[in-house]
């Protein structure tokens, strides 16, 4: 099966008065059909940057996609002009839910007009029919009464339920991919588990690949078929669901995984990775964890390490790996 | 004898439209010493308002809180005095909780400057509580800003400790930590606590965390406890429908443990009008008549459960 989006070496550096920030620097990953990818990291490490190069929105004007391509069933995104990507792409082949529900929906504009608009924008209907597709996606997303509820505003709803209403918002137009950054991260945990209920639906339903954003790896791990570890703008690891979380190959992610606290584990004391993510104005020469890593040696002070295959589609760029290879 | 008894405690809101916000409506536990007291809950169920009734910057509508024996509503001035000595807090942001434009120095001798310190003291115990929190003096000379947000936490942490408290209520302290360096904080929390025999009031969402670190737990759900005692008892048999939906959907960093299925529906209700009987009743999977008619009281020892389910056990 042909890969529904490819990235290819994308670079999206933010140009600033200080420097530059080296945001994405380098990012390959491929993502089939039907898929979901969890793209896992710390804040700074680029995830959220990844899924806004993806959708033509790298912060204007400091940033800039510098180099890479981002194929979506073949057709090159990198370089289209604002028009097309606003027309063709944005919001009808590619959409996004993002994080906050309390702010990414307008407060002065009733739900169902805001639902609707991506529907008229993209010329599926006149007001009325926009309206009753509307109610439709609302439905989709189990928004309860979701006819009587088009007429309300965002502070009508609750946190999970407007969630609910951008998740509508997002696979209104039947986007055949969806970028998710971080939905659940601001809801309860109850609220959570109804939320990623609701994704897999969507996923099932509308049959669009998912790149999902998330710090959280327990959320990660029920959710996603794959899943790919950032560090400082790069991929350092890149594996099914199963092999990230039971034979971790880097040592960020393994360090990561050691260091949450687990229900069942009481009162044990935690592995903590020593000290904190690097500052992205100037990241370390070499392999930008090894400052944090016990294994760091003088080549990776020195040069950045190279993927290395570790079979069935898991990647890790790591020098103790690639020396362990050759 | 327990640090904090927190007994019967009411804060309610007046809301416009003679509504009332009944935030926190009669809770009790106590707080052993050199033990943590977590408070689990999603939002909007109080927790964070008891934190801040038992620090004594919000009013109590009803109940009494004691520490170290003695009724706080009732205190002197020194006696106040030594209480907001004695009971400390760390908070969730650290880019908000500390002051920006002043520097690490004034950050941390402002409380010994208030409390009379001598001078050739207060250098003494800043070396000392910087020393504790894994920083080099020099930090005193820097502001906030230059330090990342697991450092900012460590001098959030000594500011707490300066003054040698009794009780540190830490809301929700690792939260808005980068995962990676959130067990540092916990760790160091944990040292901290071993070695000078502190009593930690935990408030956290997160019940990984909260097994990891707490002595004793309560479960709260739109104002009221309804689940507490021994972590270790709540967390291997849990009674409460609520706390067992809880901890069922917490999601675990293991793809072979499957997502939480049949959890629990619906959202939780607003403390401006909270159903009548049992308050969890609309989302419960086990409600019966008597839940909806009839509020449960939280009973047994050591550990206490309101639900109806349990009434004749």
């Amino acid at each position: 099966m042909t890969d529904l989006l490819t990235v290819e070496n994308l670079k999206t550096h933010i140009f600033l008065r200080r420097g530059v920030v080296k945001a994405v620097d380098g990012v390959s990953f491929r993502l089939a059909p039907k898929q979901i990818l969890g793209l896992i990291g710390e804040s700074g490490s680029g995830k959220t940057m990844t899924g806004l190069s993806i959708l033509g929105l790298p912060p204007r004007p400091a940033g800039r996609i510098v180099d890479g391509s981002i194929r979506l069933d073949g057709r090159e995104l990198v370089g289209l002009s604002e028009r097309v990507l606003s027309e063709e792409i944005r919001g009808r082949e590619v959409a996004m839910i993002s994080q906050d529900p309390m702010t990414s929906l307008n407060p002065v504009f009733t739900v169902g007009n805001q639902v609707a608009a991506p529907l008229r924008a993209h010329g599926m209907g006149d007001r009325h029919t926009a309206m009753d597709l509307a109610v439709g996606e609302l439905e989709r997303v189990r928004v309860p009464s979701a006819r009587a509820r088009m007429s309300d505003y965002p502070h009508q709803f609750s946190g999970g339920m407007r969630q609910r209403v951008i998740a509508a918002m997002a696979i209104a137009c039947k986007p055949r991919l969806l970028i998710a950054d971080e939905p659940t991260s601001a809801l309860d945990v109850t609220i959570q588990v109804q939320f990623m209920d609701l994704m897999e639906e969507i996923q099932e339903e509308t049959g669009a690949s998912i790149l999902f954003v998330t710090h959280d790896l327990g959320v990660a791990a029920s959710l996603c078929d794959r899943i790919a570890v950032m560090y400082a703008g790069r991929i350092v690891e890149i594996a099914d669901v199963g092999d990230i979380y039971n034979s971790p190959a880097h040592p960020y992610t393994q360090g990561l995984l050691a260091s949450l606290p687990r229900l069942g584990a009481r009162k044990e004391r935690l592995v903590s990775i020593g000290g904190s993510p690097p500052n992205p104005l100037s990241l370390p020469e070499g392999c930008a964890f090894h400052p944090r890593c016990p294994h760091a040696t003088d080549q990776c002070r020195q040069q950045q390490p190279p993927d290395t295959d570790l079979g069935g589609g898991h990647l890790a760029s790591c020098w103790l790996l690639a020396t362990d290879v050759s | 004898m327990a640090l904090l008894s927190v007994r019967d405690v009411r804060c309610h809101f007046a809301m416009s439209k003679g509504e009332t916000l009944r935030a926190v409506d009669g809770v009790s536990f106590d707080i052993e010493p050199g033990k943590t007291f977590a408070l689990v809950g999603e939002s909007g169920c109080g927790k964070s308002t008891l934190a801040k009734l038992v620090l004594g910057l919000e009013k109590l509508t009803s109940g009494e809180i004691h520490f170290d024996g003695e009724n706080v509503a009732r205190l002197d001035r020194a006696g106040k005095r030594r209480f907001r000595s004695r009971v400390q807090a760390v908070f969730q942001d650290p880019y908000s909780s500390l002051n920006p434009r002043l520097r690490i120095r004034t950050i941390l001798s402002e409380p010994l400057t208030a409390n009379g310190v001598k001078r050739s003291e207060i250098e003494v115990k800043m070396a000392e509580v910087l020393e504790m929190v894994g920083l080099p003096v020099t930090a005193q000379k820097l502001y906030p800003h230059e330090f990342s947000g697991g450092q900012r936490q460590r001098i959030a942490i000594a500011r707490a400790l300066i003054l040698r408290p009794a009780l540190i209520v830490l809301d929700e302290p690792i939260s808005a930590l980068d995962v990676s360096i959130r067990a540092q904080i916990l760790n160091l929390l944990q040292d901290i606590q071993a070695e000078l025999g502190l009593t930690y009031f935990l408030i956290a969402h997160d019940l990984a965390l909260v097994e990891h670190t707490s002595d004793e737990i309560g479960v709260m759900y739109l104002g009221e406890l309804v689940e507490s005692g021994g972590s270790e008892a709540v967390f291997d048999n849990p009674q409460h429908p609520y706390t067992k939906a809880l901890l069922d959907a917490v999601p675990r960093p293991d793809p072979s443990i499957p997502r939480s299925q049949g959890g629990i529906k619906g959202e939780i209700a607003s403390a401006l009008a909270p159903p009548p009987g049992c308050r969890f009743h609309p989302r419960c999977p086990h409600a019966m008549a008597r839940c909806r008619a009839q509020a449960p009281v939280l009973s047994g020892t050591p550990q206490a459960v309101a639900c109806h389910l349990y009434d004749d056990g």
